[in-house]
């Protein structure tokens, strides 16, 4: 008998189930009616085949078929893990793309970097996002931290997600750090010189130890190439088995309920299904943070990259990361081995163990009163120490240093460079503070042909001066006075001025001091972005 | 959900089309970019040619104010002038450009001159990147027509600069005694990089103050950087020699000082035993601060005579 023309499917037949046996590859034992359910809103079926994916696939079994209300309450977690992952994610993406332009080699490293600056279309993006990232992964990740303790989820039975989050924290550190030296730009190579010296501090073994670190005595090739690979292939190793461990444990164990950090709460019972609710919100939320990402680093934030590292000149305010800068705060208060050392890992260590210690059953908050406050204490103390790592905090500030700074910066920029080129003065003029019976004003050059804007530049220098000679008694005692010279110097081939030429000279008792320099090129004009 | 639905749309939308509009723009900005940065790497040579340079081809390349360097700010019109351009022989033929030709000068320096190499895979003290941003400021100077592509301010300023190195050395040289010559040797030769205090200079190079007193200087104490004592002969081989011959025998300075790389100290072979006798005699004299407190030694490393008459009153 011949064979049925009805029994034949038509091409839209064909289409159809194609689409369901590739819908069936991503999310099986899901046909195209339950999508359909799912996409028009209607409520899931009695068995629901939604729940069949979660047990059939690898990727679903991973995530939950649903989760407690309580637990996806914002005010509770504040997604702070899950952002954490994300932010992970978005570094392991970025990296992998930078990796392929980057060369860890001291002499190629920085002119990779500015290979990807400015010959990698979008590789400036990427730079940004990897850097922005990974500052807004270690607060983060700090943050999450903060938050399970605030809410005791430590506590058994979830002890060991806690001790897995405690060196997670640390790992994500490092890879920060890490990842700070490899532009080998002036500020990767002094952070990571004055944080890298911490290890010195190991009684016993601070000489190996630093040497261990940066393969010599000073930070150089060797330490380039470890830290790469520290940050390339242990510390992301490390984390990735790391965070499954601990999301397995969470998963396990769920995520600790809300109810019982009060007295008269009553537990839910009600879920949110995995498919579609929790879904889709992850999906608008990835989709929404991956657009401010782009949006930020594109129109609001760019990475800076100083110039070439060079052993030989420390630049000004040279400083640890901001997360580290709580260790150079402690270096002040007492002595590189029991400050910078000692303390760091006994709180490390206590921190890792603290479930183990804590005594304390209840997770509510009216019972957890010594907890709560040490607590605060402790990220007052933090912050303080963090406030005083900074350079101002101290250290006397003296105005040979920083008017240097703020004027005439070796790195960076200084005041002059946020006037337009063209606006900046186009003969030589000079600026003496101490001229007009120390109300300062021009003693060389023709006041009259300058932009308002200069003119404004230099009322500002002598603001700063007059600001100094209150602020630094010495400088005040010494008949301490600056001048400000700016000229044209360099002209190009078309007789434009293609360089101008900031001079900074101090007085120290009637004496000049040795003067500081600073070029400035019309091509700072130009959009970076 | 459909709300989240909407939003994950519109937003992947929106990225999508951010892409797409830093996409468009991005051969323009990454041009942009890199007009940028070479504007900085002009600025860079130009700071570091102060720092490095200036202080004896001058500030603005117009040669003579130390160690009879030549004038560089005019090197297409003087160079064809001298007959070295052009021909079998000249600078095009075997370097390609005048450009390449004054990097490969400052990177391996000029023997029997005081033009050190400057490069650090030679012993010098400069990368070289930075050894190319300096020749990149030097060469935006030449023009063809032979007027420098300088501004006249910057020739203004080059000129007072100048005038005061040079005054400096004829008050010097008016006293006729050890002291006095070691002076005129010591800013036309040694300046550029040395200090006569404990303080180190950011060539980098160590200062000198003190050096033949009881307890020697700030950064090697009474030792020669070559670890050998610091006696008169042993200082007359160290200079004429320059690091580089003892660059299996170096010893760490004292802490807070270095990191010094020995054969940045260039050989100064054409300096004769008297010349040197006075370079000792000045330097001999100075303490850890600068000042003339200690007696001048001689070549047997004992206190020269006193010359009340000619020796010139410490500043």
């Amino acid at each position: 008998m011949a064979t049925q023309p009805a029994d034949r499917p038509n091409t839209r037949q064909r289409l159809q189930a194609w689409i369901a046996e590739v819908g069936r590859s991503f999310f099986p034992s899901m046909g195209m009616q339950e999508w359909r359910s799912i996409l028009r809103g209607e409520p899931a079926p009695r068995p629901n085949p939604r729940m069949r994916v979660h047990s059939n696939s690898f990727w679903y079994h991973i995530r939950p078929r649903s989760l407690s209300e309580e637990a996806t309450a914002w005010y509770y977690t504040a997604g702070l893990g899950w952002l954490s992952f994300y932010l992970f994610m978005v570094e392991a993406i970025t990296g992998l793309i930078l990796m392929i332009f980057y060369v860890p080699s001291a002499a190629e490293a920085y002119p990779s970097m500015v290979q990807i600056m400015t010959d990698v279309p979008l590789g400036n993006l990427m730079r940004n996002v990897h850097r922005l990232g990974a500052h807004l992964m270690v607060a983060i990740v700090a943050l999450h931290m903060l938050r399970t303790f605030i809410t005791a989820s430590y506590k058994p039975p979830r002890q060991f997600i806690w001790v897995t989050g405690v060196v997670l924290l640390l790992v994500t550190l490092f890879l920060s750090f890490s990842g700070y030296l490899l532009p080998w730009d002036q500020l990767a190579y002094w952070a990571v010189t004055i944080g890298s010296s911490m290890a010195d501090a190991t009684p016993g073994l601070g000489d190996a130890a630093n040497k261990l670190l940066r393969g010599a005595v000073d930070v150089g090739q060797g330490t380039l190439l470890r830290f790469y690979l520290l940050h390339i292939f242990l510390l992301p190793g490390v984390a990735i088995i790391l965070i499954s461990v601990h999301y397995y444990a969470v998963r396990k164990q769920e995520i600790s309920p809300i109810h019982e950090l009060f007295d008269n709460v009553p537990p839910t019972r009600r879920k949110i299904p995995f498919l579609p609710d929790q879904v889709y919100f992850e999906i608008a939320v990835i989709a929404v943070l991956t657009f401010g990402l782009i949006f930020i680093n594109q129109f609001i934030w760019n990475a800076k990259l100083e110039s070439h590292a060079n052993p030989f000149v420390t630049p000004q305010h040279t400083r640890a990361p901001w997360y580290f800068l709580f260790l150079q705060g402690m270096l002040k208060v007492g002595d590189k081995f029991f400050f910078g050392l000692l303390l760091f890992g006994v709180m490390f260590v206590a921190l890792t163990v603290l479930p183990y210690l804590d005594r304390n059953p209840s997770r509510k908050f009216k019972d957890r009163k010594v907890a709560l406050t040490g607590a605060a204490v402790a990220t007052v103390l933090i912050g303080f120490l963090t406030y005083a790592g900074l350079a101002s905090y101290g250290i006397q500030e003296t105005a040979t240093s920083e008017l240097v700074f703020e004027w005439v910066p070796g790195e960076g920029e200084g005041k002059p460079d946020h006037v337009p080129f063209d606006l900046l003065p186009n003969q030589l003029i000079t600026w003496d503070s101490a001229a007009n019976g120390r109300q300062g004003g021009f003693v060389a050059g023709d006041a009259s042909q300058l932009s308002p804007e200069a003119v404004a530049l230099f009322e500002e220098f002598q603001e700063d001066v007059e600001y100094w000679l209150k602020h630094d008694k010495a400088f005040a005692d010494a008949g301490g006075s600056a001048t400000l010279t700016i000229a044209p110097w360099q002209l190009d081939e078309q007789g434009q001025i293609s360089l101008k030429k900031v001079t900074l000279q101090l007085f120290v008792d009637q004496r000049p001091q040795p003067e500081t320099v600073r070029f400035i090129s019309r091509t700072k004009d130009l959009p970076a972005q | 959900m459909t709300r989240n639905l909407l939003i994950a749309t519109l937003f992947l939308l929106g990225s999508t089309l951010l892409l797409g509009y830093i996409w468009v723009r991005e051969h323009y900005v990454l041009s942009a970019r890199a007009a940028r940065f070479e504007g900085t790497l002009l600025a860079h040579g130009a700071a570091d040619y102060e720092q490095y340079c200036a202080s004896c081809h001058g500030l603005v390349g117009e040669g003579g104010v130390s160690a009879g360097a030549p004038r560089i700010n005019n090197l297409l019109v003087t160079l064809r002038e001298q007959n070295r351009l052009d021909g079998p022989n000249g600078i095009l033929a075997k370097y390609g450009s005048v450009t390449n030709f004054v990097q490969a000068t400052v990177t391996s320096g000029v023997r029997g001159t005081a033009m050190p190499a400057w490069s650090n895979r030679f012993g010098g003290a400069l990368r070289d990147d930075q050894i190319r941003n300096i020749v990149a400021y030097v060469s935006s100077w030449w023009d063809e027509s032979g007027n420098p592509r300088i501004s006249a301010d910057a020739q203004n300023v080059a000129v007072s600069y100048r005038a005061t190195a040079e005054a400096v050395a004829l008050a010097q040289a008016a006293a006729n005694t050890p002291f006095g010559r070691g002076q005129v040797i010591f800013s036309s030769q040694c300046s550029a990089c040395h200090q006569l205090t404990s303080a180190d200079s950011t060539i980098p190079a160590p200062g000198l103050g003190g050096k033949f007193s009881p307890e020697g200087n700030a950064a090697f104490g009474t030792s020669l950087p070559n670890g050998k004592p610091a006696t008169p002969a042993n200082f007359f081989e160290w200079v004429r020699l320059g690091g580089a011959a003892f660059a299996d025998q170096e010893i760490q300075p004292n802490a807070g000082h270095g990191p010094f790389i020995i054969q940045a100290m260039p050989a100064f072979p054409n300096l004769t035993d008297e010349q040197l006798a006075d370079l000792l005699a000045f330097i001999s004299a100075h303490d850890r601060d600068g000042e003339v407190t200690l007696p001048s030694l001689g070549p047997d490393g004992q206190p020269l005579p006193e010359q009340p008459a000619e020796t010139p009153a410490s500043e």
